[in-house]
């Protein structure tokens, strides 16, 4: 205890005269001097004035901000792609080709399209999954290999 | 018996609730309460000229999007990191290196020693140049920890982060102080 007085008295004659003292600086002496950081900066605060501009900020917002479901259109989205990724996988090892008119649909990655292009793919979802896409094969359907070329695939 | 006893102030949490609800005399009432701690916070992170604008921000930031405010931290803590959010962010937007104005300091008359004063004014000066250039973890950790006396666990809660880590952005915050303080 003693020690960190004196290491603390030491710190305090640092600087005097504009000199710079080589010191200790203990743990107590960090921690008072930390506590007075930024402390003219405070008691200078118009806190008024900040109360003003802050009120007619939000009167021009409309108040909260109403969040969007992002995590749900994601959850979406990134089921639209691992399924047609799946699907893709799985025609492609298989060598069964895919069927007639399929191709074409699956060789579109989702991110080649804009972003209203995605609103009406994600718009769709709002009704139920067409048949033939909910009864191709899922992820629990696909071996390691496969696993491995869909991952690739999807990391481009 | 006081007013303040029939009628007691409303906790931060009732505040934020009626904020919500589109009361905006309880964000007012939430600013008064804070915007002080916030604005200290700001400048011990070397904000400089920009404090009053950056609290600005930081409540507006923290109004419109109280909902992901949890309530694990205080409203205090949470609105200071994003204060730390928004100065990082103008930061990196002006792509420079802080600058903190030296000397802006109002003596007080009532200070008992003010010779002792004005030496203690040069190293918090000396502290919060190398405080301002810490990256911003260790910088929001050690004002949390040190400026604003936070525990560990309180500190992990508002920066996302575990007790542990915080610990560590501390220990790393105060080597860098202390360095550039003793030389």
């Amino acid at each position: 205890m003693a020690e960190r007085q004196k290491r603390g008295r030491g710190a305090a004659m640092g600087g005097m005269n504009g000199r710079r003292v080589s010191m200790q600086v203990s743990e107590q002496d960090l921690e008072r001097l930390a506590a007075r950081l930024g402390e003219d900066a405070a008691a200078r605060l118009d806190v008024e004035r900040v109360v003003a501009r802050l009120g007619d900020r939000l009167a021009r917002s409309g108040g909260v901000a109403i969040r969007r479901p992002v995590g749900r259109w994601l959850a979406a989205a990134a089921a639209v792609v691992l399924v047609a990724g799946a699907a893709y996988v799985t025609f492609a090892t298989n060598g069964a080709g895919f069927p007639a008119g399929r191709q074409a649909g699956l060789s579109t990655s989702l991110f080649d399209l804009s972003a209203a292009e995605l609103h009406t793919v994600l718009d769709s979802l709002e009704s139920p999954a067409p048949a033939e896409l909910t009864a191709g094969p899922s992820l629990d359907d696909l071996d390691a290999e496969q696993l491995e070329t869909l991952l690739a695939l999807m990391e481009g | 018996m006081t007013a303040a006893a029939v009628f007691p102030e409303p906790d931060d949490a009732a505040l934020i609730a009626r904020w919500r609800a589109g009361d905006q005399a309880a964000a007012t009432e939430l600013v008064r309460r804070h915007a002080r701690p916030v604005a200290r916070f700001l400048a011990g992170a070397g904000a400089g000229d920009d404090v009053d604008d950056l609290v600005q921000e930081a409540f507006f930031r923290a109004f419109r999007y109280v909902d992901r405010f949890r309530g694990g931290a205080t409203f205090r803590t949470w609105v200071m990191t994003i204060a730390g959010n928004v100065l990082t962010d103008l930061r990196r937007r002006r792509g420079r290196r802080p600058v903190v104005p030296l000397g802006d300091h109002d003596v007080p008359d009532h200070a008992a020693d003010p010779h002792r004063d004005l030496v203690e004014r040069d190293l918090v000066d000396r502290m919060q140049q190398v405080v301002a250039t810490l990256p911003p973890m260790q910088r929001d950790v050690f004002l949390l920890r040190a400026q604003q006396g936070l525990e560990y666990d309180e500190i992990a809660l508002a920066l996302d982060t575990s007790p542990g880590a915080a610990r560590v952005h501390y220990h790393h915050a105060v080597k860098r102080v202390r360095r550039v303080m003793e030389d």
